[in-house]
């Protein structure tokens, strides 16, 4: 009886261990953006953008609604997304941010399993862009995109498998509104071009 | 019987001597006391067999809810970010734009003589920044490369979604953008495209 307890024991911690691992598993892919935070005081232009879950699910099911090509194929390459989290700051002046927060980013990326796709250097703006990627197997499991410039900060963090090609080739071709962002003491009404 | 034997052993009584020898070997006689063991075991009382069927029950039961509080847990923590649908605030930009629907309607499913309404604030999903708030103004109609066809097409769907569905639409198409035009920069940046586009202007 109580070598029956004690592999039942056994049995709980395994069992609750590799729950716990599996949670971990997917959600690896994360980045955390928890260091960006300070930047939405400093910078003229926020965008943020977290689409997950339900969220995600309802999107998903109105590109099938779309009758149209695109959208059909923008469909077909987000259809095993999970999720999509974008953080876009833009500054007034060149260096107003700190580029500790943005390398805090970058070493996230330097973690087991995300592999450098493609890196980017050029002294135009100081640009770096990085796009690194995580594959679990042969399945994708995740895309980060890194954009630092002299008045620009661009990071984007893709979760589940996608078309990098076919959502390259798709720039420009969503039919989406063209967007602003203001301050939150900007009471200016008048669109900016 | 004499009495005086048996108070002071005076005298002589058969009887009680008789009585005396037959009981004589119960007497006590002064020998050493028993020795204490080495060790002194406590003593143990045995579990009965109703407290290690207690003990398993609770041990599958706390399994059970274990699995059960996890499985609860990823379920809501995937509903979460639908949950914040509704925290879209309108702005009071004016008058008419206080009426304004609180979803942000993307410009291409807009008619064009609407005016254009504000999302104030945005309550974010994420796990790290519990409360952002994120102004987003249209500030043109943005109609690009759209045909006929496809604005009949967009037309039919904006009757057909309801308001979270075109939030998330919109708010998809938003990042798959951003998303996209990221990659393209990139990928034109391998291939060497903006050096050639570049290269190409200042030849004119």
């Amino acid at each position: 009886m109580k070598s029956l307890i004690n592999h039942s024991l056994k049995f709980i911690l395994l069992t609750l261990f590799l729950l716990t691992a599996i949670t971990a598993k997917a959600q690896n892919a994360r980045l955390n953006f928890e260091k960006l935070n300070g930047l939405e005081n400093k910078a003229l232009d926020v965008v943020e953008v977290n689409i997950d879950g339900k969220l995600l699910d309802l999107a998903k099911r109105v590109m099938v609604k779309v009758n149209d090509p695109d959208a059909k194929k923008v469909g077909q390459a987000i259809s095993g997304l999970k999720a999509i989290y974008v953080r876009v700051f833009n500054f007034e002046n060149d260096n107003e941010y700190n580029i500790a927060d943005i390398d805090e980013i970058r070493s996230q990326l330097q973690s087991p399993g995300w592999e450098r796709l493609a890196n980017v250097r050029s002294k135009r703006n100081n640009q770096k862009i990085d796009v690194f990627t995580m594959f679990n197997g042969d399945v994708m499991s995740g895309v980060a995109v890194v954009v630092s410039e002299s008045k620009s900060i661009a990071v984007i963090n893709v979760i589940g498998p996608i078309d990098i090609d076919l959502l390259a080739e798709m720039s420009g071709k969503f039919n989406i509104p063209r967007i602003e962002i203001e301050k939150d003491n900007d009471n200016s009404t008048k669109p900016k071009n | 019987m004499k009495e005086d034997y048996l108070w002071d052993k005076t005298g002589t009584d058969p009887e009680i001597e008789s009585l005396e020898n037959a009981l004589g070997k119960f007497c006590y006689q002064k020998t050493a006391p028993p020795l204490l063991p080495a060790k002194v075991f406590p003593f143990r009382k045995e579990p009965s067999r109703k407290i290690y069927l207690f003990a398993l029950t609770a041990a599958a039961a706390c399994l059970v809810f274990a699995v059960l509080g996890l499985g609860l847990w990823l379920k809501f923590s995937s509903n979460h970010s639908a949950g914040n649908l509704a925290e879209v605030v309108a702005a009071p930009n004016d008058a008419a734009s206080a009426n304004e629907p609180m979803v942000e309607i993307p410009n291409d499913l807009r008619d064009k003589s609407q005016k254009v309404p504000v999302i104030k604030k945005v309550k974010t999903s994420s796990k790290f920044t519990e409360e952002k708030f994120v102004r987003i103004r249209q500030a043109v109609p943005v109609i690009h490369y759209q045909t006929k066809a496809q604005n009949s097409t967009t037309t039919d769907l904006n009757a057909r979604l309801t308001k979270e569905e075109r939030y998330a639409y919109d708010q998809l198409m938003l990042a798959l953008s951003i998303t996209s035009s990221k990659l393209k920069l990139v990928k034109d940046k391998v291939e060497g495209k903006t050096e050639q586009t570049a290269f190409f202007k200042n030849a004119r």
